[in-house]
């Protein structure tokens, strides 16, 4: 793993790709903390051949806390590193249970991230996340105000756009 | 979502009612001072303490998911009002039969309840010690069907709810959802905001979900453990009379299916969920409710007490500087002032 990211990060270094991609989506799942595991799709937009920005939707579901989530992320420089936001549903009972209480369990989470996404295998298709945040809910209480986040996911891309 | 985006905005925008609140000097109030003492504590319970426990009515009704629930009922000739008392979490009604004989002496019927998976109410996992709960609603419900269904077809009067740490939540949340159950509250410690030690809220709210999200939950959280006899008094972390560390040391020795242990994860995570969801309601309780908070108090933080009251119209928050989390168990000097506050307060409901 240590040695497809290092391969990862070394090939971020080269230089403007031939191809002029302007936007790719990637599907992908991802596992971490509190969010054990999620399925996703994020939009890369390129500029002069680069990824610049990210837009993505993710369900993370599990038997307890769940989330569904758009965020968006900026790659300064157009490097492989990114900070982002992130807006979130989270519901802490899964809706499909008996107990599930709408007023109760749902509540809106605003987030931060910063965190990797490297580029690798054919054309560069495959992407390695790794992701750092923390999502405040403003409308829960002190003990649940703050969840930090880590995820480490896979995506690949499955359409691409060019000019 | 669109309550949950306009009570986002209302957190941010919306301030506390204007307006001042009507407020108890209990200083200047009469009531009763005299109450159980330290000094025949222990004599007392092989008496008329223990007889007028097992002199109770005893009953129980069936839960949420089928778990029995007891509950015991201590009735008064022609009472002032019904008092139902909800322990906090370990807490068996026993432990209550001090409190329970300075109450009725003044007056009132005592109906008290067993919460699900403690004291003789039905456990939920094969370790009976494991405090544990499916859903913290669970708890609310049960309260909602022990009012409706045992404590106002037996009795006429004002039914006023009293309530210790966990108790107070779960009583808290039972006032929101059912605001018809109860004519006033007394909240003893609260539990509106876990004091989570040495892990920070978001560190240890963070473990828990996770824990919870991965796995059912019914493992014994970080720390935790079967029951472990308190023998240490200078250990302690929830009151400072070293003659009711005792007595409550001598209950569970008497009574060893009564002992609860530590919490397990899905605990954890419900009662995370439960008292933060809690702590938010205080702005649209009417309830005339009254705080009593611990200023030395180690397992609950008072800040979720304060933001549950401040902005809540009719609740009051008095506090004891010097008592740690269970005000009902603490020196004679530092309970009888959080009994005398809730009698007076009580009393005070029933004359308005």
């Amino acid at each position: 793993m240590i040695a497809v990211v290092l391969a990862g990060v070394l090939s971020q270094a080269s230089v403007a790709r031939p191809v002029q991609r302007s936007v790719r989506i990637h599907l992908g799942a991802q596992v971490g903390l509190p969010l054990i595991a999620g399925v996703g799709a994020t939009s890369t937009f390129f500029v002069d051949g680069r990824p610049r920005f990210d837009l993505d939707a993710w369900w993370e579901p599990s038997a307890f806390l769940q989330s569904y989530s758009v965020g968006a992320a900026w790659h300064p420089a157009d490097r492989f590193f990114f900070v982002g936001a992130r807006v979130r549903l989270m519901q802490f009972q899964a809706p499909w249970t008996a107990r599930f209480n709408h007023a109760q369990d749902d509540h809106l989470g605003l987030g931060l991230e910063t965190g990797v996404r490297l580029r690798v295998g054919p054309a560069d298709k495959g992407v390695i996340s790794i992701a750092l945040g923390a999502t405040w809910l403003p409308t829960q209480g002190a003990n649940l105000q703050w969840l930090l986040g880590l995820t480490a996911g896979f995506s690949w891309a499955m359409f691409e756009s060019a000019r | 979502m669109v309550r949950v985006l306009s009570v986002a905005l209302c957190f941010l925008a919306c301030g506390a009612p204007r307006g001042s609140k009507q407020t108890l000097d209990f200083d200047s109030l009469p009531g009763p001072t005299t109450f159980s003492a330290e000094a025949t504590l222990l004599e007392r319970w092989k008496g008329p303490l223990e007889t007028a426990h097992e002199s109770a009515v005893v009953g129980s009704f069936t839960g949420v998911d089928g778990v029995e629930i007891a509950h015991r009922i201590y009735r008064v000739p022609t009472p002032t009002a019904a008092i139902v008392l909800l322990t906090g979490r370990t807490e068996p009604v026993r432990k209550y039969a001090e409190l329970i004989d300075d109450l009725t002496r003044a007056g009132y019927s005592v109906y008290a309840m067993d919460h699900r998976g403690q004291g003789a109410s039905g456990r939920l996992l094969p370790n009976r010690e494991k405090g544990h709960v499916q859903n913290f609603d669970d708890y609310v419900t049960d309260v909602h069907t022990f009012v409706t269904t045992v404590v106002k077809p037996d009795t006429n009067s004002r039914v006023f709810l009293l309530a210790q740490s966990m108790g107070g939540a779960v009583g808290l949340l039972t006032v929101d959802a059912h605001p018809e159950d109860f004519d006033a509250v007394v909240a003893s410690s609260p539990m509106l905001e876990i004091d989570t030690g040495g892990f920070p809220a978001p560190i240890a709210s963070t473990l828990g979900t996770a824990a919870c999200s991965a796995t059912d939950g019914t493992a014994y959280a970080v720390g935790s453990s079967d029951f472990k006899q308190e023998t240490d008094f200078s250990k302690s972390t929830v009151t400072s009379s070293p003659t009711r560390f005792e007595w409550k040391r001598v209950l569970y020795d008497e009574s060893p299916e009564l002992r609860i242990g530590g919490l397990t994860w899905r605990w954890l995570c419900e009662s995370l969920a439960g008292s933060s969801y809690a702590e938010q309601l205080g702005r649209r309780s009417t309830t005339p409710t009254l705080i009593i908070q611990a200023g030395n108090d180690r397992i609950v933080k008072p800040g979720g007490q304060t933001r549950y009251c401040q902005p809540a119209p009719r609740c009051q928050l008095t506090r004891i500087d010097e008592a740690m989390h269970e005000h009902f168990a603490e020196r004679d000097e530092l309970r009888n002032k959080a009994i005398e506050r809730t009698l007076k307060f009580f009393d005070a409901q029933v004359t308005r």
